[in-house]
């Protein structure tokens, strides 16, 4: 029972709308694991390009102009999702969704190609890993991987899905308003209620937890799956659509790449008024002539005040729902870039009477959060113990359609339930059930999670079978179904089709068929790059050492071709430790001479310059 | 659900041989535990069902549990022991969930007593039902107005009366006890002291107990539409 701590480095991720991260939690505390030019956020975007290739973060994000519709960005939005319930953000994004023929399940369409949610958030993930896998020196296999609470079944299952075909283990799912408070610290040992207010790119989420002796218990989680900056964005946007319509008569809305170019200046003004007072844009038309767009803090406050009072009713729901007033509360933490909004900021203390916490960067605190939660799973943090909840309620269909709740919204996790079932025709060997979630009376306004069929039941009497199905949902919120035949002991098998996911066996052709690439090992991979350091290295040396203008002796000659040799018998053994040694001394070694060389080469080039100027 | 609960919350712990304050894992020595059939979310939380609730007390069980039972610290586990902590877990967190609701908490204790108790004595009386009808009615039409005022008065009064059944319930208990108490010539009646055994089923005016859950069943519901 008790657990050593593994050497596998385990990581938190935060899966964003926008963007996305990886933190890792040490004895020091968590830190961000940041790319090579430390750079923290990945953008969520990937980019399929002419040659069948793609580009995953700021590289696709920078191709999203010039290549919009094979540019997919938000797909956050998408997971688990299908077509009917995404129609309205498929009228903001610049590429085509298409339904899947079997599950009618959101699809991007690139060229001739379905591709699905997971898939692009897999490739997402992929990057995150590599990021961190560099800035860390070694492998990473496993990773605690945060979602809104308020993401149902599906979209969690979503989520796993996308680290299988990433080839991560995702160890486990965690609420990002939950993995927020974690990053605070808040004082484990000190008894209190804290609220978290998690407003990001494309979700709004709010949770309140209740800390006591280090157990960090959710009482309450509440939000809205399309409420974040992305519509503050498009309220600029709007505003400069319209101005354009009516100076110019055109309608960019209908222009992929005017449209998302508006769309990153849309954003960049909001940004701007965070700190300023008034933003203002040009618009090139074309032609020599530019529209000026200009818009000012209260104009945008006004604008978005609907947006913020919803998130605040949101609050108020979550707080009814833990039995907690306003004054019960002892700290309000901020979490999502949208945060940095003053007039979010001002709204929070005015409802709660106190300043939020807003001291750890509010893009980087979920990513902080897992990290520690991995620390926690992997073995080396037992101080800490998150008891989270059931974001919406499950429940099963029942006769005519109503819907019969098993385990309520807010429930703690892992949370069960038991019902009994029976037959009603003589000799039936098989149940169907209907698994639902959702808040409302009838299985209709719910969402359906899955069919489950009971099957090998006894033949017995219509009536006589009295069969226990027990629900489980874990601690990432995700459900498993088990059945028994209590008059005969049997276990009946349960076949479960998800109505918004993929099957077990789709998600294991995909891995096997997937434009994710099947990824090397990461010694395989740091082997292959070294090689191709040591031979461009390599090459380099021998070009310079061709040079007539490098004045070289034959004893730096023979060293150098000495330590040529030496790299190439290191790189025929594949002995990655001894090669990036010898390959990093070699490389410091001829820096002086690619310096000596370059100023030799500039040289000479200036000589034959003079030489054909006229005199 | 035939035998009575008693007193002793749990039983000795067979690996450390101390009381394990629990069946669910043993409190002393951290281990889980394989639960005896039929065990209830008393013993789970190392509760006397015939004592007053101590919330508090009863919290402190619970995270101390939590702690133990929790999937989070048992990922380096055999699959086995991960099935159990899960298991466990959720069935803590159902316990702690009937536990600490006053409602919840008096239907299971009546229903251990009692089994079929709450079902049997569903039929309210038309005159109740008549009175809760009129208080649901006259909140939706609230509602629809968005009348605040309304809608709070109707929230006191279901809060009220859901008050008054609770009441009912502990003075029913109450009565039970003296009433044991007087007919056995016990003691340590008055201080609400008495041997568990004496407690049997058959003494309790489980009907009447019953009526009153329900009835409270019904405010609660209202209760819940004023938000």
């Amino acid at each position: 029972m008790t657990q050593q701590p593994t050497d596998d480095a385990v990581i938190g991720i935060d899966l964003g709308t926008t963007n996305s991260l990886a933190a890792i939690a040490g004895e020091s505390g968590p830190r961000i694991l940041r790319s090579s030019d430390n750079e923290p956020l990945i953008p969520s975007v990937v980019s399929f390009l002419d040659d069948g290739q793609h580009v995953v973060g700021a590289r696709a994000r920078a191709m999203s102009i010039i290549n919009a519709k094979r540019t997919v960005h938000s797909v956050k939005r998408l997971m688990g999702r299908s077509l009917d319930d995404v129609t309205d953000d498929a009228r903001h994004l610049a590429y085509t969704l298409a339904a899947d023929e079997t599950n009618n399940l959101a699809r991007i369409v690139i060229d001739d190609r379905l591709i699905t949610p997971q898939e692009i958030s897999a490739l997402i993930l992929g990057e995150v890993r590599q990021v961190a896998e560099t800035a860390l020196g070694r492998a990473v296999h496993k990773a605690v991987i945060t979602v809104p609470a308020y993401f149902d079944d599906a979209q969690r299952q979503a989520t796993r899905d996308a680290a299988k075909i990433a080839g991560l283990t995702a160890l486990r799912i965690v609420n990002e308003p939950t993995a927020a408070a974690l990053a605070y610290g808040l004082d484990p040992e000190n008894q209190g209620n804290v609220v978290v207010y998690d407003l990001g790119g494309g979700t709004f989420d709010i949770s309140v937890l209740k800390i006591t002796q280090g157990v960090f218990k959710v009482a309450a989680t509440a939000g809205d799956t399309h409420l974040g900056g992305d519509d503050f964005d498009q309220l600029i946007m709007e505003r400069i659509l319209a101005l354009v319509a009516e100076r110019t008569g055109t309608d960019l809305s209908v222009q992929p790449q005017a449209l998302q170019q508006i769309r990153l200046s849309a954003e960049g003004l909001k940004m701007s008024l965070s700190e300023n007072e008034r933003a203002e844009l040009e618009i090139d038309l074309g032609d020599e002539q530019t529209l000026k767009f200009s818009i000012t803090r209260a104009e945008f406050e006004q604008a978005i005040t609907p947006l913020l009072k919803r998130t605040l009713e949101c609050c108020q729901a979550a707080m009814t729902d833990a039995g907690l007033s306003n004054d019960d509360i002892r700290d309000v933490v901020c979490v999502g870039g949208s945060t940095r909004i003053p007039l979010v900021r001002q709204l929070l203390e005015d409802t709660f009477g106190r300043p939020p916490h807003t001291e750890l960067d509010p893009d980087q605190v979920v990513a902080l959060g897992a990290a520690i939660q991995a620390s926690v799973l992997s073995g080396g943090n037992r101080d800490l113990l998150l008891l989270d909840v059931n974001p919406l309620s499950l429940g099963i269909e029942t006769v005519g359609g109503a819907f019969a709740k098993l385990v309520n919204r807010n429930a703690t996790v892992p949370a069960q339930a038991s019902e009994m079932f029976s037959t009603s025709v003589d000799n039936q060997t098989s149940i169907e059930i209907n698994v639902f979630q959702g808040e409302r009376e009838l299985v209709r306004d719910c969402r359906q999670l899955g069919a489950f069929k009971l099957r090998g039941i006894p033949a017995m009497p219509a009536g006589l079978p009295r069969v226990e199905v027990s629900f489980l949902i874990d601690a990432d919120g995700v459900l498993t179904v088990s059945a028994k035949e209590q008059r005969s002991g049997i276990a009946t098998a349960i076949d479960v089709v998800p109505s918004h996911g993929l099957t077990p066996g789709q998600v294991k052709d995909i891995v096997r068929e997937s434009i994710v690439k099947a990824r090397e090992d990461f010694g395989n991979r740091e082997l292959v790059e070294l090689k191709n350091k040591v031979s461009s290295l390599i090459g380099g040396t021998q070009r310079v050492l061709a040079m007539e203008e490098m004045p070289f002796t034959d004893a730096q000659r023979a060293d150098l071709e000495g330590d040529i040799a030496q790299l190439e018998t290191l790189v025929k053994a594949e002995d990655v430790p001894a090669l990036r040694s010898a390959a990093d001394a070699f490389g410091e070694k001829t820096q002086a001479l690619a310096d000596d060389a370059i100023g030799a080469a500039i040289k000479a080039e200036l000589n034959r310059e003079q030489t054909q100027l006229p005199s | 659900m035939s035998a009575s609960p008693t007193d002793t919350a749990a039983g000795t712990c067979p690996h450390c041989q101390q009381p394990a304050g629990s069946t669910l894992a043993c409190l002393p020595c951290g281990r889980l535990l394989v639960e005896p059939e039929g065990s209830n979310h008393f013993e789970r939380l190392g509760q006397s069902p015939t004592q007053a609730f101590d919330a508090d007390k009863a919290e402190l069980v619970y995270l101390a549990l939590s702690r133990l039972t929790h999937p989070d610290f048992h990922g380096g586990s055999d699959e086995t022991t991960q099935a159990l902590a899960n298991a466990h877990s959720a069935l803590l967190n159902e316990a702690w969930r009937v536990l600490n609701d006053d409602q919840l908490r008096a239907e299971y204790q009546l229903e251990l007593h009692d089994p079929g108790a709450m079902e049997r004595h569903k039929t309210l009386s038309p005159a109740f039902l008549m009175e809760a009808m009129e208080l649901s009615e006259e909140l939706e039409s609230a509602r629809a107005t968005g009348c605040a005022k309304t809608i709070e008065r109707i929230r006191s009064e279901a809060e009220r009366a859901i008050r008054e059944r609770m009441a009912g319930v502990t003075a029913a208990c109450t009565d039970t006890i003296a009433r044991i108490a007087r007919e056995a010539h016990h003691p340590g009646a008055e201080s609400g002291t008495l041997p568990t055994a004496m407690l049997t089923p058959h003494l309790w005016n489980t009907e009447q107990i019953a009526t009153l859950l329900n009835q409270a069943r019904v405010y609660r519901r209202i209760l819940r539409d004023t938000e």
